[in-house]
């Protein structure tokens, strides 16, 4: 009960902080709300035992029980990310449980969500797209993607503060807990650069090398629109890849030479937020959550998907903006609705051996 | 000799001048708790990756790690941030002298820490010092990297003192001073 208490507290610290900041009193309520479910369906497996995120909270209290035998240099054999270990084991060495760690990661992205809208988000879906993402990584995997969010989210406000360096430790540190938070602070790192060409190379370069890392392959692929259950399959590999980059050029070139800022700060979601769909689709406990969660996120952001489907018709059919416009609309809504198909369809299975099959991989 | 440099580059160049005064306006708005954050993260992360045996990550968040060690001492240096020094002491000593004895370490080295708090210790501070000097025991390490940043932190303050001849330091300096922030 006390858990409870302190988790519906978050939001009206949140809103608290955002009064009295510069920002507005929308986004402050537009990130309370979002913290709020974020954190409900992360924390519920770990404070109540079951739910939707009941398997992981099964292995976070194995891992507090365990902190003290389990070396570090044994990270990789117990599949656990080095820096949530990490985190784990300086909160058992003081004595905490698996409760207060969940508080510790609600608090920490309460004050990333009252960073953004200190630093004066231009829009709310900029202040919020972070924990849509953040939703999408947490109900698949576990806390630890969501802890590399928020922890990324203050490189984002080193970037755009000119503070490479700061930025850069900031995004080092969350590439601990998950390695797709690299990739999406190169993606804001990117709206820095006054050519549009050399903006899109830098991504596309900066995926590319990432996907030669030993343990990065993941992260390009759930930010590239891939699904990190292709990796293994050859054929999806090159497939993804050739839409990734497609969807990419897409996205970015209108974007960035209309120099719109509110549209930049989305990428992440756009390119990412689909394939984490995927993702969290393809394990059926989770689609319950992933839908709740996913959906507003959509819903919000589908006046941007507008926009950039219409900028985009715009360049390339300028005389008929009118009808391509509405035909890409329609293009982007329909590949949006996709990841909800699909969830739909895994979830009435009710396992996700369905979905996984569906890939080749069960 | 810096200054008259600077003020040559600046009559030289637009564009060098408002590259100048971003740095000068940025490090003046630095908050010395805030690089102190950024130190422990990058740290605390090259670390990690240096006990976590991915060659490739250790390597660009040792990279990392190392430009944000260099550039929050010469920052620090140059705000004059004596405190700063007192904290790179803390850091490299305080572990070496009370939670890390030499057979601690020892065992770190051969993977065998079984205490928890060691091994916490070990992955942030010991490890990279390691992995950086690999011909070296853990105190020269130690030394040699403390004596390293507070050269850096001297460097900083020395440039400060040298940039006072500058025209174009004294001018946004003044509009610092006019306009307090």
């Amino acid at each position: 009960m006390f858990g409870i208490i302190i988790l519906l507290c978050f939001p009206l610290l949140v809103l608290a902080a955002g009064k009295m900041s510069s920002g507005s009193r929308k986004n402050a309520l537009f990130c309370a709300v979002f913290a709020f479910i974020v954190f409900f369906f992360a924390a519920s497996g770990c404070l109540f035992g079951t739910g939707p995120q009941g398997a992981d909270g099964t292995h976070l209290r194995m891992l507090f029980e365990n902190a003290d035998s389990i070396l570090f240099n044994d990270i990789g054999s117990i599949n656990c990310p080095p820096g949530y270990m990490f985190l784990i084991k300086i909160f058992s060495l003081a004595g905490a449980d698996a409760n207060v760690f969940v508080m510790f990661i609600a608090g920490l992205c309460s004050l990333s969500a009252a960073l953004f809208i200190y630093r004066g988000c231009s829009s709310s879906c900029e202040g919020a797209y972070i924990f849509s993402v953040g939703a999408m990584v947490t109900a698949y995997i576990s806390l630890s993607a969501f802890m590399a969010l928020t922890i990324c989210a203050h490189a984002f406000c080193c970037i755009r503060d000119r503070r490479f360096f700061r930025a850069a430790a900031f995004a080092a540190l969350a590439a601990c807990f998950d390695t797709s938070a690299l990739i999406t602070a190169l993606y804001y790192f990117t709206q820095l650069i006054p050519n549009i060409y050399i903006s899109l190379a830098v991504c596309v370069a900066g995926s590319t090398a990432f996907a030669f890392i030993p343990g990065m392959t993941d992260a390009v692929f759930s930010i590239f629109g891939a699904g990190t259950y292709c990796v293994h399959n050859t054929q999806m590999l090159c497939a993804s890849f050739a839409a990734a980059g497609a969807a990419l050029a897409l996205i970015m070139i209108p974007m960035l030479k209309n120099r719109d800022a509110d549209l930049i700060g989305n990428i992440p979601l756009l390119c990412g937020g689909t394939a984490l769909m995927f993702a969290a689709a393809a394990d059926g406990r989770l689609f319950v959550p992933a839908i709740l969660l996913t959906a507003p996120a959509a819903v919000i952001l589908a006046p941007d998907i507008h926009i950039i489907s219409v900028k985009f018709t715009q360049i390339l059919f300028p005389e008929k903006s009118g009808k391509a416009g509405f035909a890409v609309t329609a293009a982007f809504a329909a590949l949006a609705f996709v990841p909800y198909l699909y969830m739909i369809l895994t979830g009435c299975c009710g396992t996700g051996a369905f979905g996984l099959s569906l890939f080749g991989e069960a | 000799m810096i200054g008259a440099v600077i003020d040559r580059a600046v009559a030289g160049s637009s564009a060098f001048e408002k590259i100048f005064r971003n740095r000068i306006n940025t490090i003046y708005r630095t908050n010395p708790l805030s690089e102190g954050a950024a130190f422990l993260a990058a740290s605390a992360a090259g670390g990690i990756f240096a006990s976590f045996g991915n060659d490739i990550m250790f390597i660009i968040t040792l990279t990392i790690m190392i430009a944000v060690w260099i550039q929050t001492a010469f920052t620090a240096g140059f705000l004059r941030e004596w405190l700063y020094a007192v904290f790179l002491l803390l850091y490299f000593w305080l572990p070496g002298i009370f939670i890390l004895p030499a057979e601690n370490l020892q065992a770190h080295t051969q993977y065998m820490t079984e205490d928890m708090l060691s091994d916490i210790s070990c992955i942030i501070w010991a490890s990279p010092l390691t992995r950086l000097f690999p011909w070296a025991d853990i105190t020269t390490g130690m030394l040699i990297t403390a004596a390293a940043e507070i050269l850096i932190f001297l460097a900083g303050s020395r440039m400060r003192t040298m940039l006072k001849n500058s025209a174009v330091y004294c001018k946004i300096r003044l509009e610092h001073l006019a306009k307090p922030e």
